[in-house]
């Protein structure tokens, strides 16, 4: 999966994400607005809304048991910026492009999947800049790489900090199991859709627990 | 069992009973007769590799238009 160079810059990344997570602080809400710390190592998919480049980072921050990659369009890896583009590489980013069939990419990331790596997906396809609130329409891409895995899906949600110094929440919803909505070993396209506005459904509770946490917090009952 | 007919059970895995198998000829034009959209043909493509024991590369599922296009990848293949 990795040359020796990328093992080591795979590895020194996660490194410095987990102490750069825990420097800055970031906190992981269950969907009682608990906090949770993440014990579990068995592959999943992570399904989140994309705010921020530094999302992977912390997402390997949050995950720390979990050896963490990630799936980036080919546009964002091929940045006219260098060493964001060799970071890229080199940490864990399994390439997809969405402007063709690319199931050599699919491929790559099930068996980095099936290789016991989870992977963390932003399936609306693109990042909110604006650090909305909103969430755009799930691809179903997401389902079929964990149909293809055979691995369950874990929604989360998050938004950018308000401030530097504030802690990122992040709200990380119950695994969610394909075959809780198909009876099929593989689950149809028209299957496959209906489960995306399940999972959509799900990550919406997520930012739903999220804003509610916001709420309290900001009437200082946290 | 010939191609068109294991072809025909990959649809079915990726489609169930939403496709109509009878419509499926060497002839038939994927999106625009059968409406795939671009995750249909990722899953109608994995489908067919498991049938054919074979591995697609992206340039293939790209040039695939029509059931025959699949054909011939399948023959260049075997």
């Amino acid at each position: 999966m990795f040359s020796k160079v990328g093992y080591f810059f795979y590895h020194l990344a996660r490194l410095l994400s987990r102490l750069v997570s825990n420097g800055y602080g970031i906190t992981r809400l269950d969907l009682n607005m608990n906090e949770v710390k993440n014990k579990d190592t068995h592959p999943v998919l992570i399904v989140a809304n994309h705010v921020s480049f530094t999302d992977p980072l912390f997402y390997t921050g949050l995950f720390p048991k979990r050896q963490l990659m990630y799936i980036a369009s080919e546009l964002v890896i091929n940045d006219k910026n260098k060493l964001k583009s060799f970071l890229l590489i080199h940490t864990g980013c399994i390439r997809i492009n969405r402007n063709i069939y690319d199931i050599e990419g699919i491929r790559k990331a099930t068996e980095a999947l099936k290789k016991g790596h989870s992977v963390l997906i932003f399936p609306e396809g693109t990042l909110h800049h604006e650090n909305s609130e909103e969430l755009s329409e799930i691809k179903s891409g997401a389902i079929l790489l964990a149909v293809q895995a055979g691995v369950p899906i874990i929604p989360a949600y998050s938004l950018k900090r308000k401030h530097w110094y504030g802690k990122r929440v992040v709200v990380v919803g119950e695994e969610f199991k394909i075959s809780d909505y198909t009876s099929r070993k593989f689950p149809t396209v028209p299957e496959m859709d209906v489960i995306a506005s399940a999972l959509m459904n799900k990550i919406n509770e997520c930012r739903e627990v999220y804003e509610k946490y916001e709420e309290s917090k900001a009437k200082g009952n946290t | 069992m010939d191609i068109i007919e294991k072809l025909k059970e990959a649809f079915v895995e990726a489609y169930g009973d939403d496709i109509n198998l009878d419509s499926i000829t060497a002839d038939t034009n994927l999106r625009e007769d059968l409406g795939l959209n671009s995750i249909g043909m990722l899953a109608v493509a994995l489908s067919i590799e498991e049938k054919f024991g074979f591995k697609f590369a992206n340039d293939d599922i790209s040039s695939i238009a029509k059931v025959q296009d699949i054909i011939d990848i399948i023959n260049k293949n075997k």
